[in-house]
């Protein structure tokens, strides 16, 4: 019998110990692939978020600005409705340092198909908007036809079929792929489609925007500032000149986020750093006092012909063993709880949250199983040496 | 004489950890299921396309958890292979329909799909392995039904 097969017969001999070690190394694997994983999804949503603020400025009716909070609307997507007059559109694009100026029309539905959950509806117009027809351009390269929309990665539906706003029926031709930010929840479409939504909403009686003419409003507008102009003045302009509106900077909406984000990171890295360092500990730990429990063991080992090298090799493969169990089992569950619930993490962080590719999950999970495996036969090192220095004539004389 | 008693009555198998978690498992999912992990709660009262899902994935947990404890009582390696089968049909029935036969709502953001669908798929694929790895390990020194004299 050789070292290995010692070594797999101890380990299935003694299956409660074996079973305790490698919770040890699933908890260090866990911890790293979990936080390595949490840390790239929660830089990964935020890279996605600025990508999506392609505006520099957003203008929203300043009653909507006292009401909502502009930046759970615009970022986090929480449905709200709010218009102001379309003429604000001309108003604030003849602003000096407006290069783009682009309308967008916010519209939440009570219900939607099978549940009571409201949904954004975001109207744009094709020919002007810069921020959200790029990511459909992705999805859907064609033009937008009448009662077409194009629903978020977390709106159920396939492209083809049909889903109801307001008792019209709209037709989803395509679906985003998963940005991580509130796109991902929201259903977009064409300006013509928007306005017979609204002015379907508005027939309901349910607005409490009373009032207004469905074919003249708008909800927001996006604003790219014009090389050589400082974004903060044209702000400052339109809150100075244009009236009844409420110009805010989009990196101060992110800001906020990004600062959250970094928050968020930090005191995850520090968790899984810590659960790290105290299964590594731990382990340690429990190598060194089976290794004081073993000395008999291997005094007989030794007495029956097993070289110094041998016993070093049978403790550094038990430990090995129980590593790479530990370290798969804990990447398993890390996998399970991480990218199965992903989408409850988001909700429950409150941040955009974008889990990687494949290829990245693939890296982090060899980076975590390595660190692991490595790290029981590391932390069994000093308790082998130890055992193969053994005196074996006083341990046996002692017994 | 006591051979004779040994093989009128084969000893019934040991009860092993892993038994125990086959056991629990099926328990935690419907605990799960009606608790924290289960279908939308609407704030107004009215019940979702999901709820008909909650009520079946219950029903599955709570037919898994019969059979794992009865499997236990299971005297040879065919009856527990029996109850390891349906074990695994039921674990598979957990992953696979809701979200497919079974409705969820419209949102991948509501409480079905963000919580009680990887819940479901989780613990589904859970009970399958284990199930697998009892066929493989534990009943292995059981006698088989054939081979037993009455």
């Amino acid at each position: 019998m050789d070292a290995l097969q010692l070594s797999i017969a101890n380990v299935r001999r003694h299956a409660g110990r074996s079973a305790l070690l490698a919770t040890l190394v699933a908890i260090l694997s866990a911890a790293l692939f979990g936080g390595s994983v949490l840390v790239a999804s929660l830089r990964g949503g935020l890279e996605n978020l600025e990508a999506r603020m392609g505006a520099d400025v957003i203008v929203a009716p300043k009653t909507a600005a006292s009401k909502f909070d502009l930046e759970e609307v615009v970022l986090e997507g929480v449905p709200g409705s709010f218009y102001m007059d379309a003429s604000k559109l001309g108003e604030v694009a003849q602003v000096e340092g407006v290069e783009l100026a682009s309308p967008q029309y916010y519209l939440s539905t009570m219900k939607a198909g099978c549940c009571s959950f409201p949904v954004q509806i975001i109207g744009i117009d094709p020919e002007t908007d810069f921020t959200i027809q790029p990511w459909i351009d992705h999805a859907y390269a064609r033009e937008l036809g009448d009662m077409d929309v194009v629903a978020g990665c977390n709106v159920t539906g396939a492209p083809g079929s049909d889903v109801q706003f307001y008792d019209q029926t709209c037709r989803i031709v395509a679906k985003l792929d998963e940005t991580g930010t509130s796109l991902d929840n929201a259903v977009f479409t064409n300006v013509a489609t928007i306005k017979r939504l609204i002015a379907a909403f508005e027939a309901r009686g349910i607005n409490t925007q009373a009032g207004f003419d469905p074919e003249n409003v708008i909800s927001l507008v996006q604003i790219k500032v014009a090389d050589g102009y400082d974004v903060q003045t044209v702000t400052d302009t339109i809150n100075l000149y244009v009236r009844g509106v409420k110009a805010v900077r989009s990196r101060a909406m992110t800001s906020g986020i990004a600062d959250s984000m970094a928050a968020m990171s930090g005191i995850v890295r520090a968790i899984a750093v810590a659960a790290c360092v105290l299964s590594l500990l731990v382990l340690a730990i429990a190598f060194t006092m089976l290794g004081r429990q073993r000395t008999r063991e291997f005094a007989v080992l030794r007495v029956i012909g097993a070289s110094r090298g041998m016993l070093v090799r049978i403790v550094l493969a038990e430990a090995a063993i129980i590593a790479c169990v530990g370290a798969v089992a804990g990447l398993v569950v890390a996998a399970a709880c991480v990218l199965g619930f992903s989408q409850a993490l988001e909700q429950a962080l409150g941040l955009p949250f974008l889990v990687p590719g494949a290829g990245t999950l693939a890296l982090y999970a060899v980076m975590a199983l390595v660190v692991s495996v490595v790290a029981g036969p590391a932390a069994s090192a000093i308790s082998a040496l130890r055992l193969s220095r053994v005196d074996t004539g006083q341990i046996l004389r002692e017994e | 004489m006591g051979k004779k008693n040994n093989r009128a009555n084969p000893p019934k198998p040991p009860v092993t950890p892993i038994d125990g978690v086959l056991l629990a498992l099926p328990v935690v999912f419907v605990l799960g299921v009606r608790t924290v992990a289960g279908p939308c709660i609407h704030e107004d009262g009215t019940v979702g396309a999901c709820a008909m899902a909650g009520t079946v994935l219950t029903g599955l947990g709570v037919v898994a958890a019969v059979l794992a404890a009865l499997r236990l009582y299971g005297a040879d390696k065919r009856t527990r292979r029996s109850f390891d089968l349906f074990l695994v049909i039921a674990g598979l029935a957990m992953a696979i329909l809701p979200g497919n036969v079974l409705q969820l709502c419209m949102m991948a953001t509501m409480h079905c799909r963000a919580v009680m669908l990887p819940f479901a798929r989780i613990m589904g694929v859970a009970l399958v392995l284990l199930a697998v790895a009892c066929e493989f390990t534990v009943d292995r020194d059981i006698p088989t039904g054939r081979k037993r004299r009455r």
